[in-house]
């Protein structure tokens, strides 16, 4: 849903106009750093790639058509550029993780047990892992997450089947039932 | 199907413990950043200009004889 805010600097925004785009800019940006958060799950690697969507949605701001959603112009523009990053980088993305989960006071079993199911997780690919947590982990409606993907909602729910699907055969192999 | 659902809810309960939601939002404002992100393209610019002119006085210096014909285009 657009705001108001949004419907008037759109056609502004389209000609080039900085104050339009600033206007769009802060109306945005936690909303678009958090989409990204959700999926890089990294805190400054959000806020670079928040950076980089806005500087792509600036420069291809002729091609928008102003009659159409730009929130969800948007969204697919982040949704992207995480991806992209996703798959140029999934040995620093494995070792964000760690550092972004908050050590809690486990017992060395769990914790171990905790490292084996991310390991799991990171290993399964990008299209089926996105899916899987925006949906399981945010709780994003699928329709969201089908439209920000560019894909149908039958296609989310068939990589979140496959992703949950081939996450339990791989850990029943490792002696975890969930 | 009730089984399959129980299955289901277990695996997403387990990845939400072990992949935690990830904390809100950030407080910082970007616009500052994204500033300095437009600021810099057109300096990315004047640089592939410069090295574009590099390389044209190079090749001019290796062969003058293409001078003639270079002042012809223009």
């Amino acid at each position: 849903m657009e705001s108001l805010l949004q419907t008037a600097c759109l056609n502004d925004f389209v000609q080039g106009d900085l104050g339009a785009f600033e206007a769009l800019f802060r109306d945005s940006q936690h909303e678009v750093y958090r989409w990204i958060a959700g999926i890089v799950r990294n805190p400054s690697v959000a806020e670079e790639l928040t950076i980089e969507t806005f500087w792509r949605v600036y420069k291809s701001r002729a091609h928008f058509d102003p009659t159409r959603s730009f929130q969800a112009w948007l969204r697919r523009i982040a949704t992207n550029v995480a991806l992209s990053y996703l798959k140029s980088a999934p040995a620093v993305y494995e070792e964000l993780i760690e550092v972004a989960a908050p050590p809690t006071q486990d017992s060395a079993v769990q914790r171990d047990t905790r490292e084996r199911i991310q390991k799991v997780f990171h290993a399964l690919p990008v299209k089926l892992r996105v899916p899987v947590l925006l949906a399981l982990v945010e709780e994003i409606p699928q329709r969201e997450i089908a439209e920000a993907l560019g894909i149908s909602e039958a296609a989310v729910k068939a990589r979140i089947f496959r992703a949950t699907h081939l996450l339990r055969k791989k850990l029943t192999q490792m002696g975890i039932t969930p | 199907m009730t089984k399959q659902i129980d299955r289901d809810d277990a695996i997403r309960e387990l990845l939400r413990q072990t992949i935690r939601e990830h904390a809100g939002t950030t407080e910082r404002d970007l616009w500052p950043a994204m500033l300095v992100r437009l600021d810099e393209q057109p300096q990315t610019s004047l640089w592939m200009d410069w090295a574009l002119a590099g390389v044209l006085l190079g090749l001019l210096a290796i062969s003058p004889s293409a001078i003639p014909f270079l002042l012809y285009q223009l």
